[in-house]
């Protein structure tokens, strides 16, 4: 019976599968508390003076996940990354937290983080694989003391966390949080050439990947070197990437407000078909989804041109027809729901400045900061104040911080906010629709005095979305159920017809080619009174001639009921109900402008580390200074396609030395920063950083100035 | 008129079961390029005269296409392929014949409306198939969509003891033809295991069975 405390998986649930940005604690696979009779450093703790060690490892879901923005424990602020991507440590006076420290360094307020890994959930190695690659055993099974059979955890994303409590407290189990960058994503351009894999927050990837991973491909690898198996010509066909590119680009679009005009971010943990996940995922982005001869489509409904005039001659007689039985059932109070991925604003900045490497932020109203607090500070008018900063000292509406830029400058304007409350729960509403409300709502004649107005609620859940995204996407929706909120009340029109099949506009244009979700126009020659752009919202070819009965062994063929025919259900195109403006300033409370910490919500942007194919050289500096590493060596990318798309920045110099013989680690730093992933060379069986993940490992390096070339 | 006259446009239904089998069948005999290509079923053989290039011959033996249902939204496109059954020989009929031979239970389909005189398609429609009604003189095909998302398992995989992959796929990676029983001990690339074992843990709790408690009316009065 061990000493320490031990419990196991929670089995039976699915295997989350996420995109995007999201918090999460995961699904505990494996926690202890060390006991005192254990060796591993950094025990064993002097007695009577530090709690015990707990470990513990959390499953997050399926991977591949690109890596960790910032971790808290009990509460309690672990790491962080700022907007630049520079590491955040914990907060220095409240317990500096040195990684891998011994015990007798335990902070007294927040604990100490001894380990920290991440697997991010590509394929663990293969047996003889002399790759130590982010999948291969972690080494806090140690802590186990074989009372679990080691495992590597293939294709999961999780992390294993060492952590000592506070001393002289009694925390209980550690809770971990964190915020996390999801799934990678393959990333294409308009004629299917694979263009990268990275963390996106593009719902139109999510897509495609959720496609691929389900339906098209979902017998593949995760190389830790190469990324997910390549897919084969027909499997690459069997998307139409001219729309889905397109679709990728609109959504990437940045708006007057700075953000993208669509994210997705979303967590599915629990059991449901790929239907309801892609639902979700389209009802972030406004996107619907279309076979178009076999192939997929994903399309973001957004202005576009009429792809067919229907004429008087096309029209069947007598089967136009128009009804509002959809507009009458219809809800006209729009309630989104989701946890926001903002910052909220706790203050508003009256002035803020700096001079000789300090900041001072005055507030309007009220100062919530403490010292030591990691601040959040964005939409300054001078937006070099922009950041994250730790408050030195507070003196009633004021803060200070240290800050690296030591010129003198000042400005006005903008929000501070805290990472720990990103992803409060919202639910606001859009402005009522009152004519639809007085529509439907009238129980006495208007003559009667008052309004009356009844009043239907409809709830929207944008999973992990800004107020800002998910107003323009409620407003959308509202404008294209409703129609405009203006009197006299016009609202959209449904339209059916039937058009004989073989019809051809005066533009070449075939309308049996037409698929749902085209815009077509109505001549005044069909209709003068409805005469206009509609998207067909449901198309119903009647296209055989002939109708077969079978007379003594025979088949007699007669005209059919609707032979030659198309039937459409159409719906009022107005582009008005595209809507780019939220309306952030009708918003209860700010959030404070800027990502932060996230990086680059929008599309492909965030760094990868990912190498496909090629060499690493690693380099030695050119003068030995010995007793120092990472060794000062140059690594460099050669022949290598990096799916970083901005800038495929691979090198990295550190300062040291570099002592030739023997054996070196060449990690990785994930999460990365801004322009490619550090990369760093080790001494091999030194204690690396808890962030370095191994890529590869190599003999002796050249005499100063000499070269080593890893093959990936 | 003239202008307005030629070949009236037919229907072509190109279908591949999942046995590689191919089948092209039209409402008037044709020859056209087809969208899927696979196997010359075995049943061909029993032909006086197999056409000299099976996947190109079209069979007049696509009746009617009828509930083309193409939709905007996440419900699924649709349609219903009518085919005659009364062809064959003094014992048994064709289409019959090739059902109880093997399934056409999801096997694809690319229906495509053909305009000989211009060698074009003005509309093409894919999917899989799934058998309605398989009646004395007349089969019908209903349809389910390519991509069928609402059957598709979003989790598929479960956490648990047992490894969710399939022997030998890539996930799992094994090479040795050796297939496991999908447990931690017959595993033969352990690294790659997928799954989670609980082999100590403190459970001091009561295992009752959790029981749905039905009340019983026991005075009934039907």
């Amino acid at each position: 019976m061990p000493a320490g405390s031990l419990t196991n998986a929670n089995v039976g649930a699915a295997l989350p599968l996420c995109y995007g940005l999201i918090r999460v604690t995961g699904d505990e696979l494996g926690f202890i508390t060390d006991p005192p009779s254990s060796s591993t450093p950094p025990y064993p703790p002097p007695a009577g003076t530090t709690p015990l060690m707990q470990c513990g490892m959390w499953a997050g879901g399926e991977g591949e996940w690109d890596g960790p923005d910032a971790l808290w424990i009990n509460n309690n602020r672990m790491f962080a990354y700022d907007q630049n991507g520079n590491f955040i440590p914990p907060d220095p006076t409240v317990g500096t937290i040195p990684v891998g420290a011994s015990s007798a360094y335990t902070s007294p307020l927040a604990g100490t983080l001894n380990i920290f890994n991440f697997h991010p959930g590509v394929d663990a190695p293969l047996l003889g694989d002399n790759l130590i690659g982010p999948q291969s055993l972690d080494t806090i099974w140690s802590h186990f003391e074989g009372l679990v059979t080691p495992l590597c955890y293939s294709r999961v994303a999780y992390w294993v966390i060492g952590w000592t409590p506070q001393i002289g407290t009694s925390p209980g189990n550690m809770q971990p949080s964190l915020d996390m960058r999801t799934m990678k994503c393959r990333i294409f351009d308009a004629n299917g050439n694979q263009t990268g894999y990275a963390f996106t927050t593009n719902p139109i990837w999510h897509l495609v990947d959720s496609d691929l991973r389900r339906s098209i491909k979902p017998q593949y690898t995760i190389d830790s070197r190469t990324g997910p198996t390549a897919l084969t010509s027909s499997e690459i066909g069997c998307f139409r990437w001219d729309i889905i590119a397109a679709s990728a680009a609109y959504c990437d679009a940045v708006l007057a407000n700075g953000a993208p005009r669509f994210s997705g971010n979303y967590a599915f943990s629990a059991d449901t078909t790929l239907a309801a996940m892609q639902e979700q995922m389209m009802l972030c982005c406004r996107g619907y989804r279309q076979e178009i001869a076999g192939k997929i489509a994903y399309f973001v409904d957004q202005p576009r041109a009429s792809l067919f005039t229907v004429t008087g001659d096309m029209l069947v007689p007598g089967t136009l027809d128009g009804d509002d039985t959809i507009l009458h059932g219809n809800p006209n109070r729009y309630i989104g729901s989701f946890l926001e991925t903002g910052l909220p604003a706790i203050g508003a900045i009256n002035t803020i400045a700096r001079a000789a490497g300090v900041l001072t932020v005055t507030l309007k109203n009220g100062n919530p900061c403490a010292v030591e607090d990691l601040v959040m500070i964005g939409g300054v008018t001078d937006s070099s104040f922009d950041g994250a900063v730790m408050v030195s000292t507070i003196s009633g509406l004021s803060f200070t911080a240290s800050v690296a830029a030591t010129d003198t400058a000042a400005s006005t304007g903008g929000f501070i906010g805290y990472l720990e409350s990103r992803f409060a729960k919202r639910t606001p509403e859009t402005p009522p629709h009152i004519q639809h409300q007085l529509a439907v709502g009238q129980v006495l004649p208007p003559n009667a005095g008052g309004q009356r107005l009844k009043r239907i609620k409809v709830n929207y859940d944008y999973a992990n979305c800004s107020w800002d995204q998910a107003m323009r996407l409620m407003l959308y929706e509202r404008y294209r159920d409703l129609g405009a909120d203006a009197a006299p009340y016009k609202p959209p029109l449904r339209i059916s017809l039937s058009l004989w099949s073989e019809g051809v506009d005066a533009a070449g244009n075939i309308l049996l080619q037409r698929v749902p979700g085209d815009v077509i126009t109505l001549d005044p020659t069909v209709s003068w009174e409805d005469a206009g752009d509609y998207e067909i919202i449901e198309f119903m070819p009647h296209i055989f001639q002939v109708d077969p009965q079978q007379e003594g062994g025979t088949y007699i063929t007669q005209p059919s009921a609707g032979a030659g025919t198309v039937d459409l259900m159409l719906w009022s195109f107005d582009p008005a109900r595209f809507i780019d403006a939220s309306g952030e300033a009708n918003a209860s409370f700010q959030t404070v402008p800027g990502a932060f910490a996230f990086q680059n919500q929008n599309g492909v942007g965030n760094a990868s580390w990912k190498l496909i194919g090629g060499q690493l050289v690693v380099t030695a500096p050119s003068t030995n200074v010995p007793g120092q590493y990472p060794m000062a060596a140059s690594v460099s990318a050669v022949g290598v396609t990096a799916t970083a798309p901005n800038g495929n920045v691979l090198t990295y110099t550190g300062g040291g030395q570099i002592s030739y013989p023997g054996t070196w680690v060449v990690v990785v730093l994930d999460p990365t920063n801004v322009g490619g992933s550090k990369i760093s060379v080790y001494p091999y069986g030194t204690a690396l950083p808890y962030w370095a993940q191994t890529i590869a490992t190599i003999g002796g390096i050249p005499g100063p100035g000499g070269s080593t070339t890893i093959n990936l | 008129m003239s202008a307005h006259s030629g070949p009236a446009p037919l229907g072509l239904l190109d279908v591949v079961r999942t046995n590689g089998d191919s089948f092209h069948w039209a409402n008037a005999q044709v020859s056209a390029p087809s969208v899927y290509q696979g196997n010359t079923p075995a049943w061909a053989a029993t032909l006086k005269t197999p056409p000299a290039s099976w996947d190109t011959y079209y069979f007049p033996w696509l009746l009617n296409v009828t509930g083309i249902h193409l939709y905007r939204s996440q419900q699924a496109d649709s349609a219903n392929f009518l085919i005659q059954n009364i062809s064959g020989n003094s014992i048994q009929r064709d289409v019959a014949g090739l059902l109880r031979a093997a399934s056409f239970e999801g096997a694809l389909f690319a229906f495509r409306i053909w305009l000989p005189k211009l060698q074009a398609v003005s509309f093409e429609m894919h999917g899989t198939l799934t058998v309605a009604v398989r009646g004395e003189q007349t089969c019908t095909f209903a349809t389910k969509p390519l991509y069928d998302t609402s059957t598709t398992d979003g989790n598929p995989y479960t956490v648990s003891e047992t490894c969710q992959w399939n022997y030998a796929e890539p996930g799992c990676g094994d090479t040795t033809n050796n297939p496991c029983a999908n447990s931690y001990v017959t595993c033969r690339q352990p690294n790659r295991f997928f799954g989670v074992l609980n082999t100590f843990q403190v459970n001091l709790q009561p295992t009752l069975t959790q029981i749905n408690e039905v009340a019983v009316n026991r005075r009934r009065m039907i």
